[in-house]
């Protein structure tokens, strides 16, 4: 029990360090595999730690500058061997809101091994001016 | 995990693949919220059974599964063949497969509020990808 609450302390922090763009501070285990759901120009499958990294610094917070997250729920479950995280959080934009996703994660000894996230995909391409491609 | 609200979300699967509406109630709260709309029971209902009509063989699949004292987190995964239209796209007769990362808080041992995202681009991309 407290170990998941330190733990849901920590995802809490985490979400902020990435709003302030703290990316290399961020807990990336080396062989981490990342998965950003979707059919938009910030769909992404990316693996290894300097991969994730590039794409939050050259993919996300370049096309949707100075973009914060907010978790609204955080779950956890597991022991530190493997640590499964669950959120649900939205984004915004100078207070703002940008997209809303939904968020699977799992951390082995304090590094995530791996991150599935389904965004609202609708809302992604309304925030970077582009449409649907069957509208 | 939550053993004993997890178990309640399981049974609430078995009950949408069983195609179990009337028991619905059972699992679902008279005023359920989906996605910040208030659609009560009814509302929900008719949007499962409509959702299972489009899709004859959709089955509930839970990929990832957690729970603590009110919250369930679920990923689930649907591999099935859409008969009818369905998130606005034409059916090709041919398998998709995607998921949905859906949120529940429960109230009582029911489920009050929904956060639901689905992959709908996946859905559009493979049935783009069968019209080929």
């Amino acid at each position: 029990m407290l170990y998941r609450w330190l733990v849901r302390k920590r995802a809490a922090a985490g979400w902020q360090q990435l709003s302030a763009q703290q990316i290399d501070d961020a807990p990336i285990a080396d062989d981490m595999h990342f998965v950003f759901l979707g059919d938009h120009p910030l769909a992404a499958d990316r693996r290894g730690a300097d991969a994730v990294r590039r794409w939050l610094r050259d993919e996300l917070f370049r096309r949707l500058p100075g973009l914060t997250f907010v978790p609204e729920e955080i779950l956890v479950e597991g022991g530190p061997w493997s640590t499964r995280i669950a959120t649900r959080y939205h984004t915004e934009q100078n207070g703002r809101l940008v997209y809303r996703g939904a968020y699977f994660g799992r951390a082995v000894w304090g590094k995530i091994v791996e991150e599935v996230i389904l965004p609202d995909t609708k809302a992604i391409l309304d925030a970077l001016g582009e449409t649907t491609s069957d509208e | 995990m939550s053993d004993d609200l997890a178990a309640t979300y399981r049974d609430y699967l078995a009950c949408l693949n069983d195609r179990r509406w009337d028991d619905l109630g059972e699992c679902v709260s008279d005023d359920v919220v989906r996605n910040g709309e208030r659609l009560g029971l009814s509302g929900y209902r008719a949007m499962l059974e409509a959702d299972t009509q489009a899709i004859p063989d959709l089955q509930f699949n839970a990929e990832i599964l957690m729970a603590d004292e009110r919250n369930v987190a679920c990923r689930l995964v649907f591999t099935c063949t859409p008969k009818r239209t369905f998130l606005g796209v034409e059916p090709t007769g041919q398998q998709v497969t995607f998921a949905e990362h859906v949120f529940y808080r429960f109230e009582h041992g029911r489920i009050a509020q929904v956060w639901s995202v689905i992959d709908t681009d996946a859905v559009r991309e493979q049935f783009r990808g069968q019209g080929n």
